[in-house]
Protein backbone atom coordinates (compact mmCIF):
# COMPACT_ATOMS: atom_id res chain seq x y z
CA UNK A 1 0.00 0.00 0.00
CA UNK A 2 1.48 3.33 -1.01
CA UNK A 3 0.58 6.99 -0.44
CA UNK A 4 -1.73 7.13 -3.44
CA UNK A 5 -3.71 4.21 -2.04
CA UNK A 6 -3.87 5.63 1.46
CA UNK A 7 -4.79 9.28 0.87
CA UNK A 8 -8.28 8.63 -0.56
CA UNK A 9 -9.04 6.35 2.39
CA UNK A 10 -7.99 8.73 5.15
CA UNK A 11 -11.49 10.11 5.69
CA UNK A 12 -13.01 6.67 5.99
CA UNK A 13 -10.16 5.56 8.24
CA UNK A 14 -10.65 8.48 10.62
CA UNK A 15 -14.37 7.74 10.67
CA UNK A 16 -13.64 4.14 11.59
CA UNK A 17 -15.43 2.93 8.50
CA UNK A 18 -12.70 0.73 7.04
CA UNK A 19 -12.78 -3.02 7.43
CA UNK A 20 -10.31 -4.40 9.96
CA UNK A 21 -7.68 -5.49 7.42
CA UNK A 22 -7.85 -2.25 5.40
CA UNK A 23 -7.81 -0.17 8.57
CA UNK A 24 -4.80 -2.09 9.78
CA UNK A 25 -3.00 -1.56 6.46
CA UNK A 26 -3.69 2.18 6.52
CA UNK A 27 -2.59 2.36 10.15
CA UNK A 28 0.62 0.53 9.29
CA UNK A 29 1.34 2.91 6.42
CA UNK A 30 0.70 5.95 8.63
CA UNK A 31 3.20 4.71 11.13
CA UNK A 32 5.92 4.65 8.51
CA UNK A 33 5.05 7.60 6.32
CA UNK A 34 5.56 11.06 7.79
CA UNK A 35 3.77 12.81 4.91
CA UNK A 36 0.61 10.71 5.17
CA UNK A 37 0.67 10.94 8.94
CA UNK A 38 0.82 14.73 8.66
CA UNK A 39 -2.09 14.62 6.21
CA UNK A 40 -3.99 12.41 8.64
CA UNK A 41 -3.26 14.82 11.50
CA UNK A 42 -4.49 17.75 9.41
CA UNK A 43 -7.66 15.91 8.48
CA UNK A 44 -8.29 14.95 12.10
CA UNK A 45 -7.64 18.52 13.29
CA UNK A 46 -10.00 19.88 10.64
CA UNK A 47 -12.72 17.47 11.64
CA UNK A 48 -12.28 18.27 15.30
CA UNK A 49 -12.45 21.97 14.48
CA UNK A 50 -15.61 21.52 12.43
CA UNK A 51 -17.13 19.42 15.14
CA UNK A 52 -16.40 22.15 17.67
CA UNK A 53 -18.16 24.84 15.60
CA UNK A 54 -21.48 25.97 17.02
CA UNK A 55 -24.56 25.03 15.06
CA UNK A 56 -26.03 27.94 13.10
CA UNK A 57 -29.36 26.24 12.63
CA UNK A 58 -30.96 26.83 16.01
CA UNK A 59 -33.69 24.27 16.51
CA UNK A 60 -37.13 25.31 17.64
CA UNK A 61 -36.79 22.98 20.60
CA UNK A 62 -33.81 24.90 21.95
CA UNK A 63 -35.65 26.33 24.94
CA UNK A 64 -37.15 22.96 25.74
CA UNK A 65 -33.64 21.50 25.69
CA UNK A 66 -32.35 24.21 28.00
CA UNK A 67 -35.19 23.58 30.40
CA UNK A 68 -34.51 19.87 30.28
CA UNK A 69 -30.85 20.41 31.10
CA UNK A 70 -31.74 22.70 33.95
CA UNK A 71 -34.07 20.03 35.26
CA UNK A 72 -31.33 17.44 34.92
CA UNK A 73 -28.92 19.68 36.77
CA UNK A 74 -31.45 20.03 39.56
CA UNK A 75 -31.87 16.28 39.71
CA UNK A 76 -28.10 15.91 39.88
CA UNK A 77 -28.01 18.51 42.66
CA UNK A 78 -30.63 16.57 44.54
CA UNK A 79 -28.33 13.57 44.47
CA UNK A 80 -25.29 15.55 45.54
CA UNK A 81 -24.44 15.07 49.22
CA UNK A 82 -25.51 17.98 51.37
CA UNK A 83 -21.99 18.73 52.57
CA UNK A 84 -20.85 19.24 48.99
CA UNK A 85 -23.63 21.71 48.27
CA UNK A 86 -22.84 23.59 51.47
CA UNK A 87 -19.15 23.65 50.58
CA UNK A 88 -19.92 24.99 47.09
CA UNK A 89 -22.06 27.80 48.52
CA UNK A 90 -19.38 28.74 51.04
CA UNK A 91 -16.69 28.82 48.35
CA UNK A 92 -18.89 30.90 46.04
CA UNK A 93 -19.67 33.43 48.76
CA UNK A 94 -16.04 33.69 49.76
CA UNK A 95 -15.03 34.22 46.16
CA UNK A 96 -17.59 37.00 45.83
CA UNK A 97 -16.45 38.60 49.07
CA UNK A 98 -12.77 38.39 48.19
CA UNK A 99 -12.32 42.06 47.24
CA UNK A 100 -9.62 44.36 48.54
CA UNK A 101 -12.01 46.67 50.38
CA UNK A 102 -13.54 43.72 52.20
CA UNK A 103 -10.27 41.96 52.74
CA UNK A 104 -8.73 44.99 54.45
CA UNK A 105 -11.43 45.41 57.06
CA UNK A 106 -10.87 43.88 60.51
CA UNK A 107 -14.54 42.91 60.48
CA UNK A 108 -14.07 40.70 57.43
CA UNK A 109 -10.91 39.16 58.85
CA UNK A 110 -12.72 38.36 62.10
CA UNK A 111 -15.69 36.90 60.24
CA UNK A 112 -13.37 34.82 58.04
CA UNK A 113 -11.56 33.41 61.04
CA UNK A 114 -14.84 32.51 62.69
CA UNK A 115 -16.13 30.79 59.57
CA UNK A 116 -12.84 28.91 59.18
CA UNK A 117 -13.07 27.61 62.77
CA UNK A 118 -16.69 26.55 62.24
CA UNK A 119 -15.84 24.77 58.98
CA UNK A 120 -12.92 22.91 60.55
CA UNK A 121 -14.99 21.82 63.55
CA UNK A 122 -17.91 20.82 61.31
CA UNK A 123 -15.61 18.89 58.94
CA UNK A 124 -13.98 17.10 61.86
CA UNK A 125 -17.32 16.15 63.30
CA UNK A 126 -18.59 15.06 59.86
CA UNK A 127 -15.62 12.79 59.18
CA UNK A 128 -15.71 11.38 62.73
CA UNK A 129 -19.45 10.98 63.00
CA UNK A 130 -20.90 7.65 64.08
CA UNK A 131 -22.42 6.06 60.98
CA UNK A 132 -23.73 3.10 62.90
CA UNK A 133 -21.24 0.62 61.44
CA UNK A 134 -17.80 -0.41 62.61
CA UNK A 135 -15.27 1.45 60.49
CA UNK A 136 -12.09 0.79 62.39
CA UNK A 137 -10.15 -0.31 59.31
CA UNK A 138 -11.08 2.79 57.37
CA UNK A 139 -10.40 5.10 60.24
CA UNK A 140 -7.04 3.50 60.85
CA UNK A 141 -6.10 3.79 57.19
CA UNK A 142 -7.22 7.38 57.01
CA UNK A 143 -5.07 8.26 59.99
CA UNK A 144 -2.12 6.22 58.79
CA UNK A 145 -2.06 7.51 55.24
CA UNK A 146 -2.91 11.15 55.64
CA UNK A 147 -0.03 13.53 55.92
CA UNK A 148 -1.36 17.02 55.42
CA UNK A 149 0.39 18.51 52.39
CA UNK A 150 1.99 21.86 53.01
CA UNK A 151 1.39 23.06 49.47
CA UNK A 152 -1.11 23.04 46.67
CA UNK A 153 -0.90 20.03 44.31
CA UNK A 154 0.20 22.22 41.43
CA UNK A 155 3.02 23.66 43.44
CA UNK A 156 1.41 27.09 43.61
CA UNK A 157 2.88 28.08 46.94
CA UNK A 158 6.22 26.44 46.45
CA UNK A 159 7.38 29.42 44.45
CA UNK A 160 7.52 31.66 47.52
CA UNK A 161 9.54 29.20 49.53
CA UNK A 162 12.84 30.88 50.42
CA UNK A 163 14.75 27.60 50.43
CA UNK A 164 17.48 26.88 47.93
CA UNK A 165 16.67 25.04 44.72
CA UNK A 166 18.65 21.97 45.82
CA UNK A 167 16.57 21.68 48.98
CA UNK A 168 13.35 22.24 47.07
CA UNK A 169 14.18 19.64 44.45
CA UNK A 170 15.08 17.12 47.13
CA UNK A 171 11.70 17.70 48.78
CA UNK A 172 9.63 17.08 45.64
CA UNK A 173 9.28 13.28 45.96
CA UNK A 174 7.98 13.56 49.51
CA UNK A 175 5.59 16.32 48.48
CA UNK A 176 4.26 14.10 45.72
CA UNK A 177 3.81 11.23 48.14
CA UNK A 178 1.94 13.57 50.49
CA UNK A 179 -0.38 14.60 47.64
CA UNK A 180 -1.17 10.97 46.91
CA UNK A 181 -1.78 10.39 50.62
CA UNK A 182 -4.11 13.37 50.73
CA UNK A 183 -6.14 12.09 47.76
CA UNK A 184 -6.28 8.67 49.38
CA UNK A 185 -7.67 10.15 52.53
CA UNK A 186 -10.42 11.95 50.58
CA UNK A 187 -11.35 8.77 48.74
CA UNK A 188 -11.38 6.76 51.95
CA UNK A 189 -13.94 9.24 53.27
CA UNK A 190 -16.07 8.71 50.15
CA UNK A 191 -15.72 4.94 50.38
CA UNK A 192 -16.75 5.17 53.99
CA UNK A 193 -20.10 6.61 52.93
CA UNK A 194 -20.67 3.77 50.46
CA UNK A 195 -19.50 1.12 52.86
CA UNK A 196 -22.12 2.04 55.42
CA UNK A 197 -24.80 0.77 53.02
CA UNK A 198 -23.20 -2.55 52.12
CA UNK A 199 -23.97 -6.01 53.48
CA UNK A 200 -21.45 -7.57 55.81
CA UNK A 201 -19.86 -9.93 53.26
CA UNK A 202 -19.08 -7.06 50.92
CA UNK A 203 -17.65 -5.05 53.79
CA UNK A 204 -15.34 -7.90 54.66
CA UNK A 205 -14.02 -8.21 51.12
CA UNK A 206 -13.53 -4.46 50.95
CA UNK A 207 -11.77 -4.27 54.32
CA UNK A 208 -9.45 -7.12 53.41
CA UNK A 209 -8.53 -5.62 50.03
CA UNK A 210 -8.04 -2.19 51.54
CA UNK A 211 -5.82 -3.59 54.27
CA UNK A 212 -3.77 -5.47 51.65
CA UNK A 213 -3.25 -2.33 49.56
CA UNK A 214 -2.45 -0.31 52.66
CA UNK A 215 0.17 -2.85 53.67
CA UNK A 216 1.69 -2.45 50.22
CA UNK A 217 1.89 1.32 50.81
CA UNK A 218 3.42 0.90 54.25
CA UNK A 219 5.88 -1.71 53.03
CA UNK A 220 7.02 0.24 49.98
CA UNK A 221 10.22 2.19 50.13
CA UNK A 222 9.99 5.97 49.99
CA UNK A 223 9.24 8.01 46.90
CA UNK A 224 8.51 6.19 43.62
CA UNK A 225 7.62 2.73 45.00
CA UNK A 226 5.38 4.26 47.64
CA UNK A 227 3.74 6.55 45.10
CA UNK A 228 3.07 3.53 42.90
CA UNK A 229 1.47 1.71 45.83
CA UNK A 230 -0.66 4.77 46.54
CA UNK A 231 -1.80 4.88 42.92
CA UNK A 232 -3.01 1.28 43.17
CA UNK A 233 -4.86 2.14 46.38
CA UNK A 234 -6.38 5.26 44.82
CA UNK A 235 -7.53 3.39 41.74
CA UNK A 236 -9.14 0.73 43.90
CA UNK A 237 -10.95 3.34 45.99
CA UNK A 238 -12.10 5.17 42.84
CA UNK A 239 -13.61 1.99 41.46
CA UNK A 240 -15.23 1.14 44.75
CA UNK A 241 -16.82 4.56 45.12
CA UNK A 242 -17.99 4.82 41.52
CA UNK A 243 -19.11 1.23 40.97
CA UNK A 244 -20.04 -0.11 44.39
CA UNK A 245 -17.99 -3.18 43.59
CA UNK A 246 -15.24 -4.32 45.89
CA UNK A 247 -13.43 -7.15 44.08
CA UNK A 248 -11.24 -6.16 41.16
CA UNK A 249 -8.65 -8.45 39.65
CA UNK A 250 -6.03 -5.82 38.90
CA UNK A 251 -5.75 -2.26 40.09
CA UNK A 252 -2.01 -1.86 39.82
CA UNK A 253 -1.83 -0.80 36.18
CA UNK A 254 -0.62 -2.69 33.10
CA UNK B 1 30.49 -5.68 35.09
CA UNK B 2 28.54 -2.57 34.88
CA UNK B 3 30.10 -0.06 32.60
CA UNK B 4 29.46 3.30 34.15
CA UNK B 5 30.67 6.46 32.56
CA UNK B 6 29.72 9.65 34.28
CA UNK B 7 29.75 12.56 31.93
CA UNK B 8 28.99 16.07 32.93
CA UNK B 9 27.69 17.74 29.88
CA UNK B 10 28.51 21.11 31.31
CA UNK B 11 32.21 20.41 30.80
CA UNK B 12 31.62 19.86 27.10
CA UNK B 13 29.43 22.85 26.71
CA UNK B 14 29.95 25.99 24.78
CA UNK B 15 30.85 29.03 26.89
CA UNK B 16 27.99 30.56 28.80
CA UNK B 17 26.12 33.14 26.85
CA UNK B 18 24.10 36.01 28.12
CA UNK B 19 20.46 35.62 27.12
CA UNK B 20 19.20 38.86 25.62
CA UNK B 21 15.59 37.78 26.09
CA UNK B 22 15.66 37.90 29.88
CA UNK B 23 18.50 40.27 30.54
CA UNK B 24 19.62 38.69 33.83
CA UNK B 25 19.50 35.10 32.65
CA UNK B 26 22.62 33.16 31.76
CA UNK B 27 22.13 30.18 29.48
CA UNK B 28 24.24 27.37 28.18
CA UNK B 29 23.47 24.96 25.35
CA UNK B 30 25.20 21.64 24.90
CA UNK B 31 25.01 18.83 22.38
CA UNK B 32 26.24 15.31 22.72
CA UNK B 33 25.91 12.17 20.62
CA UNK B 34 26.39 8.70 22.03
CA UNK B 35 26.96 5.84 19.63
CA UNK B 36 26.21 2.26 20.57
CA UNK B 37 29.25 0.08 21.23
CA UNK B 38 28.32 -3.43 20.16
CA UNK B 39 24.72 -3.51 21.33
CA UNK B 40 21.76 -1.29 20.55
CA UNK B 41 20.31 1.12 23.06
CA UNK B 42 17.23 -0.52 24.54
CA UNK B 43 16.05 1.93 27.14
CA UNK B 44 16.31 5.55 28.16
CA UNK B 45 15.78 6.43 31.81
CA UNK B 46 15.48 10.18 32.31
CA UNK B 47 14.99 12.14 35.52
CA UNK B 48 14.76 15.89 35.15
CA UNK B 49 13.18 17.69 38.10
CA UNK B 50 14.51 21.01 36.75
CA UNK B 51 12.69 21.47 33.46
CA UNK B 52 11.23 19.98 30.28
CA UNK B 53 12.02 16.68 28.62
CA UNK B 54 11.31 15.90 24.99
CA UNK B 55 12.20 12.59 23.35
CA UNK B 56 11.81 12.04 19.61
CA UNK B 57 12.31 8.65 18.03
CA UNK B 58 14.14 8.38 14.74
CA UNK B 59 15.56 5.68 12.50
CA UNK B 60 19.18 6.04 13.61
CA UNK B 61 21.08 4.03 16.23
CA UNK B 62 22.79 6.73 18.27
CA UNK B 63 21.33 8.96 20.98
CA UNK B 64 21.59 12.69 20.44
CA UNK B 65 21.14 14.86 23.49
CA UNK B 66 20.66 18.61 23.51
CA UNK B 67 20.51 20.40 26.83
CA UNK B 68 19.68 23.98 27.64
CA UNK B 69 20.52 25.35 31.08
CA UNK B 70 19.22 28.61 32.50
CA UNK B 71 20.45 30.32 35.65
CA UNK B 72 20.59 33.86 37.05
CA UNK B 73 24.42 33.97 37.07
CA UNK B 74 27.51 31.99 36.09
CA UNK B 75 28.11 30.55 39.55
CA UNK B 76 24.60 29.15 39.71
CA UNK B 77 24.90 27.84 36.17
CA UNK B 78 27.96 25.87 37.27
CA UNK B 79 25.85 24.18 39.94
CA UNK B 80 23.48 22.66 37.38
CA UNK B 81 24.58 19.11 36.59
CA UNK B 82 23.57 16.56 34.02
CA UNK B 83 24.78 13.03 34.58
CA UNK B 84 24.85 10.50 31.76
CA UNK B 85 25.36 6.84 32.58
CA UNK B 86 25.22 4.19 29.82
CA UNK B 87 24.71 0.73 31.35
CA UNK B 88 25.98 -2.43 29.77
CA UNK B 89 22.45 -3.79 29.39
CA UNK B 90 21.61 -1.11 26.83
CA UNK B 91 20.04 1.36 29.22
CA UNK B 92 21.13 4.98 29.16
CA UNK B 93 20.39 6.99 32.30
CA UNK B 94 20.19 10.76 32.25
CA UNK B 95 19.64 12.67 35.46
CA UNK B 96 19.79 16.34 36.34
CA UNK B 97 20.66 17.76 39.74
CA UNK B 98 21.88 20.86 41.53
CA UNK B 99 25.13 20.91 43.47
CA UNK B 100 24.52 21.69 47.09
CA UNK B 101 26.88 23.33 49.51
CA UNK B 102 27.16 26.13 52.03
CA UNK B 103 29.46 28.15 49.84
CA UNK B 104 26.74 28.65 47.23
CA UNK B 105 24.43 31.60 47.09
CA UNK B 106 20.88 30.38 47.58
CA UNK B 107 18.60 30.64 44.57
CA UNK B 108 14.96 29.75 44.25
CA UNK B 109 13.78 26.87 42.14
CA UNK B 110 12.07 29.20 39.70
CA UNK B 111 15.38 30.89 38.88
CA UNK B 112 17.00 27.86 37.27
CA UNK B 113 16.01 25.26 34.74
CA UNK B 114 17.40 22.57 32.50
CA UNK B 115 15.51 21.57 29.34
CA UNK B 116 16.48 18.39 27.54
CA UNK B 117 15.72 17.33 23.96
CA UNK B 118 16.74 13.83 22.96
CA UNK B 119 16.66 12.01 19.64
CA UNK B 120 16.70 8.29 20.29
CA UNK B 121 16.32 5.11 18.24
CA UNK B 122 12.65 4.31 17.70
CA UNK B 123 13.10 0.91 19.33
CA UNK B 124 14.18 2.32 22.69
CA UNK B 125 11.75 2.25 25.60
CA UNK B 126 11.53 5.57 27.43
CA UNK B 127 11.04 5.95 31.17
CA UNK B 128 11.02 9.61 32.08
CA UNK B 129 10.10 11.79 35.02
CA UNK B 130 9.75 15.53 35.44
CA UNK B 131 8.46 17.71 38.23
CA UNK B 132 6.80 20.85 36.86
CA UNK B 133 8.39 20.60 33.43
CA UNK B 134 6.68 19.38 30.29
CA UNK B 135 7.23 15.78 29.28
CA UNK B 136 6.83 14.91 25.60
CA UNK B 137 7.60 11.75 23.65
CA UNK B 138 6.99 11.12 19.97
CA UNK B 139 7.58 8.49 17.25
CA UNK B 140 8.70 5.64 19.48
CA UNK B 141 8.00 1.92 19.20
CA UNK B 142 8.66 0.37 22.61
CA UNK B 143 6.37 2.31 24.92
CA UNK B 144 7.48 3.52 28.31
CA UNK B 145 6.50 5.02 31.62
CA UNK B 146 6.08 8.76 32.14
CA UNK B 147 5.72 10.48 35.48
CA UNK B 148 5.21 14.14 36.34
CA UNK B 149 4.12 16.16 39.35
CA UNK B 150 2.49 19.19 37.75
CA UNK B 151 4.03 19.20 34.29
CA UNK B 152 1.97 18.20 31.28
CA UNK B 153 2.51 14.87 29.55
CA UNK B 154 2.20 14.67 25.77
CA UNK B 155 2.55 11.47 23.77
CA UNK B 156 2.23 11.15 20.02
CA UNK B 157 2.68 8.21 17.64
CA UNK B 158 3.97 5.70 20.15
CA UNK B 159 3.69 1.91 20.13
CA UNK B 160 4.07 -0.54 22.98
CA UNK B 161 2.74 -0.52 26.51
CA UNK B 162 2.49 2.99 27.88
CA UNK B 163 2.00 4.10 31.47
CA UNK B 164 1.56 7.73 32.41
CA UNK B 165 0.84 9.26 35.78
CA UNK B 166 0.68 12.84 36.87
CA UNK B 167 -0.55 14.63 39.95
CA UNK B 168 -1.84 17.75 38.25
CA UNK B 169 -0.35 17.77 34.77
CA UNK B 170 -2.62 17.69 31.72
CA UNK B 171 -2.14 14.40 29.91
CA UNK B 172 -2.58 14.13 26.14
CA UNK B 173 -2.12 10.84 24.31
CA UNK B 174 -2.45 10.75 20.51
CA UNK B 175 -1.90 7.88 18.09
CA UNK B 176 -0.91 5.24 20.60
CA UNK B 177 -0.65 1.68 19.29
CA UNK B 178 -0.50 -0.38 22.44
CA UNK B 179 -2.02 -0.86 25.84
CA UNK B 180 -2.34 2.34 27.86
CA UNK B 181 -2.64 3.08 31.55
CA UNK B 182 -3.05 6.82 32.24
CA UNK B 183 -3.79 8.32 35.63
CA UNK B 184 -4.03 11.84 37.02
CA UNK B 185 -5.17 13.20 40.34
CA UNK B 186 -6.33 16.68 39.43
CA UNK B 187 -5.91 17.16 35.70
CA UNK B 188 -7.70 16.34 32.48
CA UNK B 189 -6.85 13.39 30.27
CA UNK B 190 -7.21 13.68 26.50
CA UNK B 191 -7.10 10.56 24.33
CA UNK B 192 -7.09 10.53 20.54
CA UNK B 193 -6.62 7.55 18.22
CA UNK B 194 -5.80 4.93 20.81
CA UNK B 195 -5.38 1.44 19.36
CA UNK B 196 -4.39 -1.38 21.64
CA UNK B 197 -5.47 -4.34 23.66
CA UNK B 198 -6.31 -2.36 26.76
CA UNK B 199 -6.97 1.24 27.74
CA UNK B 200 -7.25 2.16 31.39
CA UNK B 201 -7.54 5.82 32.36
CA UNK B 202 -8.52 7.51 35.57
CA UNK B 203 -8.75 11.05 36.90
CA UNK B 204 -9.76 12.04 40.37
CA UNK B 205 -10.63 15.71 39.88
CA UNK B 206 -10.40 15.95 36.12
CA UNK B 207 -12.25 15.16 32.91
CA UNK B 208 -11.48 12.40 30.44
CA UNK B 209 -12.10 13.01 26.74
CA UNK B 210 -11.54 10.30 24.15
CA UNK B 211 -11.86 10.29 20.36
CA UNK B 212 -11.20 7.52 17.88
CA UNK B 213 -10.59 5.04 20.67
CA UNK B 214 -10.34 1.51 19.30
CA UNK B 215 -8.86 -0.43 22.19
CA UNK B 216 -10.39 -3.81 22.82
CA UNK B 217 -10.97 -3.33 26.55
CA UNK B 218 -11.61 0.18 27.77
CA UNK B 219 -11.91 1.17 31.41
CA UNK B 220 -12.36 4.87 32.30
CA UNK B 221 -13.00 6.26 35.78
CA UNK B 222 -13.36 9.72 37.28
CA UNK B 223 -14.46 10.80 40.71
CA UNK B 224 -15.55 14.36 39.95
CA UNK B 225 -14.94 14.97 36.25
CA UNK B 226 -17.05 14.22 33.22
CA UNK B 227 -16.21 11.59 30.64
CA UNK B 228 -16.84 12.12 26.93
CA UNK B 229 -15.88 9.24 24.69
CA UNK B 230 -16.13 8.37 21.01
CA UNK B 231 -15.25 4.73 20.81
CA UNK B 232 -15.23 1.89 18.32
CA UNK B 233 -16.07 -1.30 20.16
CA UNK B 234 -14.44 -4.50 18.91
CA UNK B 235 -16.49 -7.62 18.31
CA UNK B 236 -15.55 -9.07 21.69
CA UNK B 237 -14.67 -5.79 23.30
CA UNK B 238 -15.58 -4.48 26.73
CA UNK B 239 -16.20 -0.89 27.70
CA UNK B 240 -16.56 0.19 31.32
CA UNK B 241 -17.04 3.87 32.12
CA UNK B 242 -17.78 5.06 35.62
CA UNK B 243 -17.88 8.27 37.62
CA UNK B 244 -19.14 9.41 40.96
CA UNK B 245 -20.33 12.94 40.17
CA UNK B 246 -19.40 13.43 36.51
CA UNK B 247 -21.66 13.09 33.49
CA UNK B 248 -20.89 10.32 31.02
CA UNK B 249 -21.43 10.82 27.29
CA UNK B 250 -20.46 7.91 25.05
CA UNK B 251 -20.78 7.71 21.27
CA UNK B 252 -20.25 4.16 20.16
CA UNK B 253 -19.51 2.37 16.92
CA UNK B 254 -20.02 -1.34 17.22
CA UNK B 255 -19.33 -4.34 15.03
CA UNK B 256 -21.69 -6.87 16.56
CA UNK B 257 -24.45 -7.36 19.06
CA UNK B 258 -23.68 -5.66 22.33
CA UNK B 259 -25.01 -5.94 25.83
CA UNK B 260 -25.45 -2.57 27.50
CA UNK B 261 -26.18 -1.77 31.09
CA UNK B 262 -26.27 1.70 32.53
CA UNK B 263 -27.27 3.54 35.65
CA UNK B 264 -27.05 7.13 36.80
CA UNK B 265 -28.93 10.21 37.94
CA UNK B 266 -30.52 10.02 34.49
CA UNK B 267 -29.97 7.43 31.79
CA UNK B 268 -30.47 7.96 28.06
CA UNK B 269 -29.62 5.05 25.79
CA UNK B 270 -30.45 7.10 22.73
CA UNK B 271 -32.00 4.66 20.33
CA UNK B 272 -34.56 1.89 20.56
CA UNK B 273 -32.81 -1.26 21.67
CA UNK B 274 -33.98 -4.80 21.10
CA UNK B 275 -34.57 -5.38 24.74
CA UNK B 276 -34.78 -2.87 27.52
CA UNK B 277 -35.49 -3.65 31.10
CA UNK B 278 -34.74 -2.13 34.44
CA UNK B 279 -33.38 -4.21 37.29
CA UNK B 280 -31.91 -3.09 40.59
CA UNK B 281 -31.30 0.44 39.36
CA UNK B 282 -29.74 -0.67 36.08
CA UNK B 283 -31.14 -0.05 32.62
CA UNK B 284 -30.24 -3.12 30.59
CA UNK B 285 -30.46 -3.32 26.81
CA UNK B 286 -29.22 -5.30 23.86
CA UNK B 287 -28.03 -3.50 20.75
CA UNK B 288 -28.02 -5.49 17.53
CA UNK B 289 -29.54 -8.82 16.64
CA UNK B 290 -27.95 -11.79 18.29
CA UNK B 291 -28.99 -14.21 20.96
CA UNK B 292 -25.49 -14.19 22.36
CA UNK B 293 -23.86 -10.75 22.22
CA UNK B 294 -20.13 -10.93 22.71
CA UNK B 295 -19.37 -7.27 23.40
CA UNK B 296 -20.41 -5.42 26.52
CA UNK B 297 -20.82 -1.83 27.63
CA UNK B 298 -21.24 -0.73 31.24
CA UNK B 299 -21.83 2.93 32.05
CA UNK B 300 -22.51 4.33 35.48
CA UNK B 301 -22.43 7.62 37.31
CA UNK B 302 -23.88 7.78 40.77
CA UNK B 303 -24.90 11.42 40.57
CA UNK B 304 -24.34 12.35 36.94
CA UNK B 305 -26.20 11.93 33.67
CA UNK B 306 -25.38 8.89 31.57
CA UNK B 307 -26.01 9.00 27.84
CA UNK B 308 -25.13 6.62 25.04
CA UNK B 309 -25.50 7.16 21.31
CA UNK B 310 -24.75 4.56 18.70
CA UNK B 311 -23.07 5.93 15.59
CA UNK B 312 -24.31 4.17 12.49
Amino acid sequence: MNCDDVRPQLTSYLDGELEDDRGSAVRGHLRECDACRAASDDEAALRDGLRALPSLDVPSTLWAGVQRQLAEAEVADAHTPRWRRVARRVVARWAAAFKPQHWMTPRFALASSAVAVIVVVWAWRYTHRDVGQPVDVLATIARATFVAPSHAPNGANRANDPKDVATEIAAVPKQMTDDYAHATQELVALAQASRAQWPDDRKQVFDAKLAELQRAVDGATEDRPRQKAYRALIRYLQRVTTRDEVAFANVGGL
Amino acid sequence: MKLAVLTTLGLLAAPALADPATGHDVTEKSRLEIKPSGHAFKQLAIENPLGDVRVEGYDGTSIQIETHKHAPDDDTLDRLRIALVPDQDGTVRIATSVDNGKEFRQVSRDAVRIDIVIRAPRTARVDAATSSGKLEIENLDAGGELDSASGSITVKNVSGPLLTHSLSGFTSLTQVFGSVDAATLSANVDLDSINGEKLVASANNGNIAGRRVRSRDVDLTTTEGKIVLECELALHGHLVVSSLHGDIDVRLRRHGATNVRARGGKVDLGQPANLVERTAGWTVATLGRSSDPSASVELQSKYGIVSLAVIQ
